[in-house]
Order: C-alpha cells, then sequence, then structure tokens
C-alpha cells in the first residue's frame, strides 16, 4: 500500500486501542443509530470505520477535498431513519460517528479520519463495501525494527521472516509454513524461560504467541501453519514439567523436523508416486499459478520417463506459474504457457488437470490462488479429470460459503502498475485514486463438485471424504 | 511355478489328506479350476480361497517375509493370467492386508500359523455367502409391491435379492437387458421367471426407452471403487445416465468385499490385462481384403418375417469393452452387507479396512 499521508497506520490503531474510550456518538446521529453504536458494538464500528479510513487514505484523498462532514451525517441520520438494521446507510452512520469520535484524537487522526468518514458515507457506489473486513497488508515498515511498533520482544528469525512474507519473498502453503517452523526452531534453540516459570506454561503462550502475531501482522496465517503451529504447541504440553531444559529444547526442535519431514516432504512424495500413477503417456496436463506438490509430480513423472506435455495457466499479477515454467523446462518437459484469459482457447487439447491448494475444507472445497476456481470448473464442464493434490496437513475443518468473508487483500498497487513499457498502453496511475478502486484478493474457493478426485499421502479419496481423513487420519499424535 | 493339475487328486483329498503339501501349487489353473466347479463363487472369493490353498502348499516358506512374497507373486500372477483383474484383485489385496495385520504368536510355530491363516481364510469363504443374504435384506425396503425394476446383465447378488424380495410375496416385475456380448441377461430372466417373477428381456439399446416405465434400477457390481463408483459389465453405465436423467433412483448391490482401492479417473483409467484397450483402431491394411455391402436387414410389411441380423465378425468382437466405470454421482445408493452406502461412504469403508493402524 501506498499511502500518500502517514495517517493511515494512526487511524488503524486508535480506535482499536481505545474502543472504551469513546465518547457516546449521540449527537452525530439519530437516537436508534446512537443506540445501536453504543455497547459491545462501538468497538467493531470503530474498526469498521478505521479501515474505511485506510481505504480512503489508499485512495489518495486529501483532507481538503473532503466534503463538509456534516452533510454526510445528514445523509447517514436520513438513511438510518426508521432502518435500524445494517444497510448502506447504516453502516456509513456508523462509520461516520465512529470516525468523528477516534478523530477526536486530534491532528492527523482527525485528517484520517475525515477520510474515512468520506469512504464510509460514499458506501452505497463503493465497490468493495463487501471487502471492508478484510484488512489491506502491512506495509514493510511496518514490520521492521523501525517501526513505532513494539517490536522488542520479537525474535530476529520472526521479523525476517514477515517482512519476507509481506514483500511475497515467501509464497505457498508450503514454502511458508517450512519457512516459519525453521523460524520457530531458531526460537526455541535460543530460549531459556525465565525464573519462576518452566518452559511447559512460559513457551507456548508468552512466549510465542507474541511471534506468531507478528507474522499475522505480515500476512494472515495459512490453515498449513495453523496445524504446525497447534502440532507444535501440543508437544510442548507433552513435556514433562521436569524435563531439562535443553533436552527438552532438542525433543521440540526433533519434532519440528519430524513434522516437516513427515507431513510434508515425506508426504509430497507419496502423492507424487500416487499422482504419477494417474498420468498416461500422451497426455496434456494443465495446471494453474504453481503449487510445489504439482511440481514435483510432473518433474518426477518425467523422471521415470512418462512422456506428456503440460499447459501452464498463470495470471497476473503474482505470475506464480513462471517459477514453474523455469522448472519444467530444465527437466525438457514439452510446455505451454497461457494466461488464465486464454484457459478457453487452449481447453480442448488438455487430458488431464492438477491443482494444487492452499488448504482443502471439510467440504471439499479448494482454497486456493485466486483463479483456480475457474480453472476446475472450466475444465470439469468440459469433462476433464481434475485432480487436487493436497497434503493432509492442510486439510481444515472451516467450511467456507464463498471467497469474500475469509479472504486474503493484496496490494491493490500490483495490479495497476505498468507491466510493459508499450507507450501505446494508456497510462494509468500507479496508486489508487478518487474514482479507482482496485482489488487484489489472493484466493478464492472452488465448488466441491468440481473436483474429480484429492490426491493425499493417505491415498485416493473423494472429495465429500474430506471429513473422514480429518477424523480418522492420524500420522502424527495431537492432530 | 511348475505346473501340477492336482494330479487327479480332488480338492477335498488335498484338503484332507495333505494339508501341507510340498508341491507347488498352480494359482492360475486352482483359480480357474474354483471357479468352474461352483457357478455361485465370485471372482475375489475365489482368489482369497486359492491364496488359501497356495499357503497349504507352502511347506519351504518359514517367515511371514518369505510367506507376504509369495503371495504377492501369486496374485500378480493371477491378476495378469485373468481377463478382469479388478474384481479379483479387491479380493488378493483384502487377503494381503489381513495378513500384513497378522504377526505369528511367540508360541507356536510358524506351521501352525500357517494353518491358522488358512482356517481364517477358509472362515472368510464361508462367510462370504452370509454377504448376499445381509444384503438382500437390507435391499428389501427398496422393493416396494408392485414396482417395475430394471436390472443390469446378470449378477448373483442381484437376482438373489430379487428372489428374496419374491418370497415375501412383493409383486414386482423385472426388466432385463440383455447384456450383449455374452447375454448374461438371458440367465437372469430364465432364474427369474422360474421363481414366477415376471420377466421381460429388453435389449441394450432400449434401455432409455423403457427407463421411464420402470421405478428403479438395480445393478450388481465387479467391483466397487474408493470413488464410489461401479466397475460393471459394460452397459451399466448407460443405464445410470439413463436412470439420472430420467430420475429413477439407481441402486448398485456390493458385497464388502467388492471394495478396492481403486480411483478411475476416466473410464480408460481402469487396470486391464489386455494388450492393447479396447476398440483401438487397427492400421489400415492394402485393399486386399475385400468387403462385400450387405443388404439392409428390414422388416418393411407387417406380415414380413424377422430379417436376419447382421453381425460382428470374431474379430471386431474381441475389440469389444466388456467392463465400464460408473461414476459415482450417478448412483443413488450402494448397498452392501455393512449397510447401504452413500458413494462417498466407500471410503470411510475402506479407510477402515486399510487404514487401521
Amino acid at each position: 500500500m501506498s499511502s500518500p499521508k502517514p495517517t493511515s497506520p494512526e487511524a488503524q490503531g486508535s480506535p482499536k486501542r481505545t474502543p472504551a474510550s469513546l465518547p457516546p456518538p449521540v449527537g452525530l446521529a439519530s437516537p436508534k443509530a446512537a443506540a445501536a453504536a453504543a455497547g459491545g458494538k462501538v468497538d467493531k464500528n470503530a474498526q469498521k470505520a478505521a479501515k474505511a479510513a485506510k481505504r480512503a487514505a489508499a485512495k489518495g484523498l486529501q483532507v481538503g477535498e473532503q466534503a463538509p462532514a456534516p452533510v454526510a451525517q445528514q445523509q447517514g441520520a436520513k438513511d438510518k431513519g426508521g432502518k435500524p438494521a445494517a444497510g448502506g446507510g447504516a453502516q456509513a452512520t456508523k462509520a461516520a460517528a465512529a470516525a468523528q469520535a477516534s478523530g477526536s484524537k486530534g491532528g492527523e487522526a482527525a485528517g484520517a479520519a475525515r477520510a474515512g468518514h468520506q469512504g464510509a458515507a460514499t458506501d452505497n457506489t463503493d465497490p468493495l463495501q463487501l471487502f471492508l473486513h478484510l484488512d489491506l497488508p502491512s506495509h514493510s515498515s511496518q514490520l521492521s525494527h523501525s517501526s513505532k511498533s513494539s517490536t522488542s520482544n520479537i525474535h530476529p528469525s520472526i521479523i525476517r521472516l514477515a517482512l519476507q512474507y509481506s514483500e511475497f519473498k515467501i509464497v505457498g502453503a508450503n514454502a511458508r509454513c517450512i519457512a516459519m517452523l525453521e523460524a520457530l526452531k531458531d526460537i526455541i534453540s535460543s530460549y531459556t524461560p525465565p525464573a519462576q516459570t518452566n518452559l511447559t506454561r512460559h513457551l507456548p503462550t508468552t512466549h510465542l504467541n507474541p511471534q506468531i502475531s507478528h507474522l499475522i501482522r505480515a500476512r494472515p496465517l495459512s490453515v498449513s501453519m495453523g496445524t504446525a503451529i497447534r502440532y507444535l504447541k501440543y508437544e510442548i504440553s507433552l513435556i514433562d514439567q521436569e524435563m531439562d531444559v535443553e533436552e527438552a529444547k532438542s525433543l521440540l526442535l526433533l519434532k519440528i523436523d519430524s513434522f516437516i519431514r513427515d507431513r510434508i516432504l515425506l508426504a509430497g512424495k507419496v502423492i507424487e508416486q500416487h499422482a504419477i500413477e494417474k498420468i498416461q503417456n500422451g497426455d496434456t496436463i494443465l495446471t494453474y499459478a504453481r503449487s510445489s506438490v504439482v511440481e514435483g509430480v510432473l518433474l518426477e513423472a518425467k523422471k521415470q520417463g512418462k512422456e506428456f506435455s503440460v499447459v501452464v495457466v498463470d495470471s497476473r499479477p503474482l505470475y506464480e506459474g513462471k517459477n514453474l515454467l523455469t522448472s519444467l523446462r530444465s527437466a525438457s518437459i514439452p510446455t505451454t504457457y497461457v494466461l488464465l484469459s486464454s484457459l478457453s482457447l487452449i481447453l480442448p487439447r488438455i487430458s488431464l488437470c492438477f491443482l494444487g491448494t492452499h488448504a482443502l475444507l471439510s467440504n471439499g472445497s479448494m482454497f486456493s490462488r485466486a483463479g483456480t476456481a475457474m480453472v476446475a470448473m472450466m475444465l470439469k464442464e468440459k469433462g476433464v479429470p481434475v485432480v487436487c493434490c493436497c497434503e493432509t496437513y492442510k486439510f481444515s475443518e472451516r467450511i467456507m460459503l464463498d471467497s469474500i468473508v475469509g479472504n486474503e487483500m493484496a496490494s491493490p498497487a500490483s495490479l495497476l502498475s505498468a507491466t510493459s513499457t508499450d507507450s501505446t498502453t494508456p497510462s494509468i496511475p500507479s496508486t489508487p485514486s478518487a474514482n479507482l478502486s482496485p482489488l487484489s484478493l489472493l484466493y478464492d474457493v472452488s465448488r466441491p463438485e468440481d473436483v474429480t478426485v484429492v490426491i493425499t499421502e493417505a491415498g485416493l479419496i473423494p472429495v465429500q471424504s474430506v471429513p473422514v481423513l480429518l477424523r480418522d487420519y492420524k500420522p502424527l499424535a495431537g492432530l | 511355478m511348475v505346473h501340477s493339475p492336482a494330479r487327479g487328486l480332488t480338492l477335498q483329498t488335498l484338503k484332507e489328506d495333505a494339508p501341507f503339501d510340498s508341491k507347488p501349487l498352480n494359482v492360475v489353473e486352482h483359480y480357474k479350476k474354483l471357479l468352474e466347479e461352483d457357478d455361485s463363487l465370485s471372482m475375489p472369493i475365489a482368489a482369497v480361497e486359492t491364496l488359501a490353498e497356495l499357503i497349504a502348499h507352502s511347506d519351504s516358506t518359514t517367515t511371514t517375509t518369505e510367506l507376504f512374497t509369495l503371495l504377492r507373486t501369486a496374485s500378480s500372477e493371477l491378476a495378469s493370467a485373468s481377463f478382469n483383474p479388478i474384481s479379483l484383485s479387491s479380493g488378493t489385496s483384502l487377503f494381503l492386508r489381513f495378513l500384513t495385520l497378522q504377526r505369528p504368536p511367540p508360541d507356536m510355530s510358524f506351521a501352525a500359523f500357517k494353518g491358522e491363516l488358512i482356517e481364517r481364510a477358509r472362515e472368510f469363504v464361508t462367510g462370504s455367502g452370509r454377504c448376499r443374504e445381509l444384503i438382500s435384506d437390507n435391499m428389501n425396503d427398496f422393493i416396494v409391491d408392485g414396482s417395475t425394476i430394471l436390472v443390469h446383465s446378470y449378477s448373483r447378488v442381484v437376482v438373489q435379492a430379487l428372489l428374496h424380495a419374491a418370497k415375501q410375496k412383493k409383486r414386482f416385475q423385472v426388466y432385463v437387458t440383455e447384456s450383449r456380448p455374452f447375454g448374461l441377461g438371458l440367465k437372469t430372466h430364465a432364474i427369474l421367471t422360474e421363481a414366477g417373477i415376471p420377466t421381460n428381456v429388453v435389449l441394450d439399446s432400449a434401455v432409455c426407452y423403457i427407463m421411464p416405465k420402470c421405478d428403479l434400477a438395480i445393478v450388481g457390481a465387479e467391483a466397487v471403487c474408493e470413488s464410489g463408483g461401479l466397475v460393471n459389465f459394460i452397459g451399466g453405465y448407460s443405464m445410470a445416465i439413463a436412470a439420472k436423467a430420467m430420475g429413477k433412483p439407481f441402486y448398485a448391490l456390493a458385497e464388502s468385499f467388492k471394495f478396492t482401492r481403486l480411483f478411475p479417473l476416466s473410464q480408460y483409467d481402469l487396470p486391464s490385462s489386455l494388450a492393447s484397450p479396447p476398440l483401438s483402431f487397427s492400421p489400415l491394411t492394402s485393399s486386399s481384403v475385400k468387403y462385400t455391402i450387405p443388404a439392409t436387414p428390414s422388416r418393411p410389411m407387417i406380415d414380413s418375417g424377422m430379417p436376419t441380423p447382421l453381425e460382428m465378425s470374431e474379430e471386431t468382437l474381441s475389440k469389444q469393452p466388456l467392463l465400464d466405470y460408473t461414476t459415482p454421482e450417478l448412483i443413488t445408493l450402494i448397498v452392501s452387507d455393512v449397510g447401504c452406502l452413500t458413494p462417498s461412504g466407500v471410503v470411510d469403508v475402506l479407510l477402515q479396512i486399510y487404514q487401521a493402524q
């Protein structure tokens, strides 16, 4: 996010930090709105306003450009009349009220709050209204040591990792999980429990939790990382209180290594073996973006002498498929590279489709890189078997009905940045502006019925049986 | 393995007189003989029986690993020799799985352990007959008085379920497909007609024509796949599609030993021991073979006789596929001895067998 004003962190921080100190916004809106905004809901509203403020700030609105606040307030109040339920207007009112409240902090924050006010007041036309609950990614400057936020207790490995996450230097569920576990190993090896407490009690909560929250500030936790953290905490809880600290530490390091080996690396190898059996000579295999598992499958299949060609479908702005392309090229696998927009043209040639996934939800939906749902849907419609390759540690007990609620937002700037030096392309400012709301979402949820088979290290299963594996498959204790 | 077709000994005398015969057993021949002798024996059961017999003949093996290797080679030998390796291998892999979970107790000689294994296998073989009774019971609720049932080909368990229903004085009528090229439907027709159930044979190509008149469709299965789909005698898939299109429930009857860890992605993803896939085109030869274009068989007048149908040549017939794969979304329920399962429930059962720690 390239905010023109440094106000957004303030606006984001202040209402969240001091929800209790908010003055009741009675004078600002109708009594009903005040009642709605009072009590436990204040916090929520304040957050909403803060996000709107942040977004508005991202749009590059100047404080001077704002419409006079009272007008918008009236608008909000009018909308609110007789409609206690949350709607566009109601939301605007609440946001305005809360933003105004936070604005009383003074100076810069007021500007941001007013910006937020503007954003909230124009809610009815804001195309991003559906995504107000999603956070824009934190800028890397907020995650480093120099940031004002407290990073004093954060381990250097974690700070480095958070920066790598936020700059998309480490992407992909497996890579992120392995990198996190390596960082956690650093933490554990340099850890000594303070006096009057012991490792079992201190390490998982007081020591690890702030580190993990710092990672979450960079990017939301992936399902794979969640599983790994749960596993680690479970293993910590099993450690005998009397055990020597050094011994306990080396035991934990061993456990982390075995998790990486058994649940990620070996699982990937087993999946490769299963998947290769499904590749027939002469197949044209389509894959989307880049999945480490699928890449492993294709390379291993070539090594085992299968004759096939690959179509890599890619999309902006991450262009992850290019990495896959490089490794397929070096393995001399005949490969075609197309963008998602040309998918329908390449479709008649495809005989098999391998997709990796970020997480597999318990209703069988893939939660995967944005665009996967479209690929799966089109191939299923065409009658091509859609094979999902997923280690069991990426299985999630959650269900998502849409891609809106639990998605992750990427910086919209990357969508607008020029990709070619072609002078004929009309120049678009590389930052979002008042009448331009770019939206860059990282994930989507595919329909379960589009996936023919899920290949896991426990075998090939239909998507409907994901809950069966979630329930029964316990390769390591505690998961 | 050296061939010694039991040398005039019957199976019974082998079992009684020489439980540990030192002569190596020709598994393929034995398996073939079992299937020929007993018409009611299904392939997986015959395979288990064969493996049990092999243990009885395996005097030389003294460790579980040795025994396991022996059985594994025998299984693959059977699979490569049989025309339909799918249904047989569900039996052999079940037996091998059972074996991996067995450890010889320390106080037991290995010969005694093998005797125990044979005992257990034979128990399984005799117990398997009970599966069909359980399925008949489970299927009972789905056959209601006055219904019309479409049946595909010949399946022992389907026939038994229908006879079981008829025995309870349920009135129903059956259409059974002819099931080319072997005409297995005619066998079903004969058995059901003999039992007093009104039965009509329909052409395989008339499945869609007759489907609207039927209340439900029932098929057996060669194997039930991990996907919940069925491997069936050719025509099962088209019947399932027709049933789905016309909103008729489609039930599959299958014993739990037919469940296999196989997950076909398409019709062409089934294991086969044939050299070339069915219906592959032969390379165009020069015009040395002369084709005579036959007259059109027709029956123009009401009083004209039935025309002589054109027949496939032996070669064309041998190129035909005999099995197809019914995809899980077309199946209403799989009625088995472990209960009535939705297609996705099959994995649950399979994981219970194959994932048990």
